[in-house]
């Protein structure tokens, strides 16, 4: 409050940008005041949500009665100053400046005159290894130092062009870097000690031989790197990449949604391309607080989710012959004659806490309904009961299990079902469980970036999924085939029309989500499965962390 | 068998001079091999740069372009290839043409050697023309010098030759007034395109070797084919060079995309140097 107070007293300065009379608090820059008001000053190194340091010089600014140009993001406003942030002499200067940072950057293409149809049909050349044009480039869509070759009309670059050198470094999981693009601008750096605390990285060597690297050189993964990749959003450059989302090319769409791998529930924007999910990042224009970012969303989302082992296809298994592939209309009715055949006492569900909230109450409507509210997670290999009523004395009595969860249950959990005759699979991922001779169904159901919905999070929001790409094969969401199965049987309770019909009914029942345990954030499976054994990448972070520290944290 | 005796990079460009005998003995201009790194790698077609049929040595310049040839590009001297069969395609018609130009890019710098070296012993006028982003992108110059009459350089900035493409440096020559009988290309399907256009106004016969999507190479699974003058051939066994001026091109870069998407999921999830599998399924 104090600080409010404080802040108050100000009064707010003015003083005159390019003509125009701009106000002002102090302590801004001139770089912040112009931005705020609506001046474009070029930068490279500067941004919004880190300290500026000066280093690319492109911002450059005539200040009346100050001796040569300034650098407008180091510079503080002072009343009645009067600044022009853009001449044909500050034009040249900057052209010059960028010319000089060029001359260490592989820019041959940037300023060649067939670069366009090169880059349009040249496309798969993104999957080299060393990157020396922008054809080649990850990056090359959102390139800031493409925009500045563009904004300053750059057509010829005069100083013989000297390429660094530096061996690919694309040992660590998740990440490639290739520093002979790299400009030295200091913002990965920057963001890693300001916003994260962490200073995994920072410039070694020196001279021309400078370059950002970690203490002796060592690999990021064994080193204090957490890889949230904050240095890959904030690259002016394609000098750093995440591995798995660096060859797709241009995204078709971006779709911010909320990643449901823990109990954070990240905000989190989906790339898409042919339907797939094809990366995952940060908004792009972040602000200081957002910063939560683990390895898990940002980076495993796209191996997890396009992994060979989704299940695809409904598949039954008819009067105790083999398993066969269906359609859903008759693998809804083969379970819900199977569900018809047992009393509500002998049927148990296993949801899952990577549900949204839409399929949990569903399950639990389920439950509910059909199996006396006999319905249980697990949370870190434990079996929990949402109902305080119940207790694993009613697994003796069970007979059917519909699990939303294949892989946690483990021969010991199995064990404990005393007269168990059937399994109801309704999972993403074919597992070892699926080719019990007990299984009678397998229902596929799609990934949290491939339907619509809304999940609770640790902080008690309910948070919005957005679908952002196609389940593979005929998936359908999780309350959409619990719903169908319910709909079948006859009840009236699963007449809904959509998700949002669920969403009502979980405003009028709220502590059945309450009552779902969280998944924590440090956990490392994903709906039962381990996630290092869907994604080799973090199998090995995982591995490295465990054998380094002792210990992994996200 | 077919171990890698020696092994450089030169920008992407990894040159790998691998023992395969009785391939090297059989070896004409313009041929290819099959390659493939391990028992589980794709089948990948590449050029024959040079051969040596006393040593058994053949050399290959391998442009890493996605997973197979990351693979390859990893491999060190004294590891072998699990399999390379060859030598492929047909050979490039040598004769007594009078002048010919080859023009080269990116792999095909070291591509056009034997051609040029042929077209050399056949008694012809060899101009080599080679492109390059930078100067120092260039590679086995010394062995192109020593067959040429003339080597000219084209590069993107300007730093060595003419600033530009094989395309600019064929265009001044032919408005000079320079006479070209038969013309030769071999690089990325743009440069060839390019070339090609500009030695059609003059009618100069121009031989492209294409480098659309293979499997098998030997004809029968038809993933390579191509459309020459309205008809459907094959590179693998029809090619790989065919006439320039007939090809289209629209075609085959729409072809050599079709698998983009299968080879960017790939990487997803794919772990540089640990044992993991190396195909997802789309």
């Amino acid at each position: 409050m104090e600080e409010l107070v404080e802040k108050k007293d100000y009064a707010m300065e003015e003083m005159t940008i390019n003509g125009k009379v701009v106000s002002f608090s102090p302590g801004e820059t001139i770089l912040e005041v112009a931005r705020r008001s609506g001046i474009y000053i070029p930068t490279l190194c500067a941004r919004a949500d880190l300290a500026s340091t000066g280093s690319c010089r492109l911002c450059i600014v005539k200040v009346e009665g100050v001796r040569g140009y300034v650098t407008s993001c180091t510079t503080p406003a002072t009343p009645h100053m009067v600044v022009t942030t853009t001449s044909p002499e500050i034009e040249t200067l900057r052209r010059g400046i960028l010319e000089l940072i060029l001359s260490e950057h592989p820019s041959a293409c940037l300023v060649c005159p067939i670069r366009e149809t090169c880059e349009q049909f040249n496309a798969p050349s993104s999957k080299v290894g060393r990157v020396t044009g922008c054809n080649m480039c990850p990056n090359r869509n959102i390139c800031e130092l493409r925009q500045l070759v563009e904004y300053l009309g750059l057509k010829e670059i005069r100083y013989p062009f000297l390429y660094k050198d530096f061996p690919l470094e694309r040992d660590d999981p998740f990440m490639d870097r290739d520093y002979n693009l790299c400009i030295l601008c200091g913002r990965c750096i920057r963001i890693c000690e300001e916003n994260l605390g962490l200073s995994a990285i920072s410039f070694i060597r020196r001279g021309h031989d400078t370059k950002v690297g970690t203490s002796f050189e060592e690999l990021h993964v064994d080193g204090s790197c957490v890889f949230c990749m904050h240095c890959v959003d904030v690259c002016p450059t394609g000098a750093l990449s995440v591995r798995g989302s660096k060859w797709y090319g241009y995204p078709d769409s971006e779709t911010p949604t909320t990643c449901i791998l823990c109990e954070r529930g990240c905000e989190l924007v989906i790339d898409t391309k042919w339907n797939k999910v094809m990366g995952a990042h940060p908004v792009r224009d972040m602000s200081i607080g957002k910063r939560e970012y683990c390895v898990k969303g940002r980076c495993c989302l796209p191996a997890l989710f396009n992994s060979a082992d989704r299940l695809k296809y409904p598949a039954i298994r008819p009067d105790s012959g083999t398993i066969i592939h269906t359609e859903w209309d008759r693998a809804i009715e083969h379970v819900s004659d199977i569900v018809s055949h047992y009393d509500p006492r002998e049927i148990a569900v296993l949801s899952s806490s990577h549900l949204t909230d839409e399929s949990i109450y569903v399950l639990h409507e389920f439950a509910r309904v059909y199996a006396e509210s006999n319905i249980f997670y697990f949370k870190d290999a434990e079996i929990v009961f949402p109902s305080i009523e119940k207790s694993d004395d009613i697994f003796k009595d069970i007979k059917l299990l519909y699990v939303a969860e294949a892989n946690s249950l483990t021969d010991e959990t199995l064990g404990q079902f005393g007269s168990l005759e059937a399994i109801i699979i309704q999972d993403n991922y074919s597992s070892p469980m699926s080719s019990s001779p007990k299984v009678c169904a397998i229902l596929p159901s799609t990934v949290f970036t491939e339907m619509n919905g809304t999940k609770t999070c640790a902080d008690n929001r309910r948070k919005p999924v957005t679908k952002a790409a196609e389940p593979p094969g005929i998936a359908i969401p999780d309350w959409e085939i619990t719903t169908r199965i319910g709909k079948a049987l006859g009840s009236p309770d699963f007449r809904v029309k959509d998700f949002r019909t669920i969403q009502n009914h979980i405003q009028m029942h709220p502590w059945t989500i309450a009552s779902v345990p969280m998944v924590q954030k440090d956990s490392l499976t994903y709906r039962g499965f381990s996630i290092s054994e869907l994604v080799p990448d973090f199998k090995v972070f995982v591995e490295r962390r465990l054998e380094v520290k002792g210990e992994v944290h996200f | 068998m077919y171990e890698l005796m020696e092994k450089a990079e030169i920008f992407n460009v990894h040159k790998m001079v691998v023992s395969a005998p009785d391939i090297a003995r059989s070896l004409k201009p313009g041929q290819f091999v099959i390659v493939m790194g391990d028992e589980y790698s794709e089948r990948i077609p590449l050029t024959v740069s040079d051969w040596d049929a006393d040593t058994g040595a053949i050399t290959l310049y391998v442009l890493e372009l996605g997973i197979s040839t990351l693979e390859l590009g990893r491999m060190n001297v004294g590891d072998s290839l699990y399999a390379v069969t060859g030598p492929l395609g047909i050979p490039s018609e040598i004769k007594h043409y009078g002048t010919v130009a080859l023009g080269g890019g990116c792999y095909g710098i070291g591509g056009i050697y034997p051609i040029a070296r042929a077209c050399k012993q056949a008694g012809n006028t060899v101009i080599s023309i080679i492109e390059a982003r930078y100067s120092s992108m260039f590679y086995h110059e010394k062995e192109l010098h020593a067959v040429s009459d003339q080597v000219l350089h084209a590069t993107s900035d300007g730093s060595r030759g003419k600033r530009g493409k094989v395309e600019d440096v064929i265009t001044e020559m032919l408005e000079n007034g320079v006479k070209i009988d038969q013309a030769f290309f071999m690089g990325c399907t743009q440069m060839l395109e390019r070339c090609s256009e500009a030695t059609r106004p003059y009618a100069i016969p121009t031989k492209v070797a294409l480098n659309s999507i293979m499997l098998d190479g030997t004809g029968m699974c038809g993933a390579c084919r191509v459309s020459i003058g309205g008809e459907t051939k094959f590179a693998c066994v029809d090619g790989p060079e065919f006439d320039g001026h007939k090809v289209d091109w629209k075609e085959l870069n729409q072809r050599k995309s079709a698998y983009a998407e299968q080879e960017a999921i790939v990487y997803q999830a794919y772990c540089q140097g640990s044992e993991v599998p190396k195909f997802g399924s789309a």
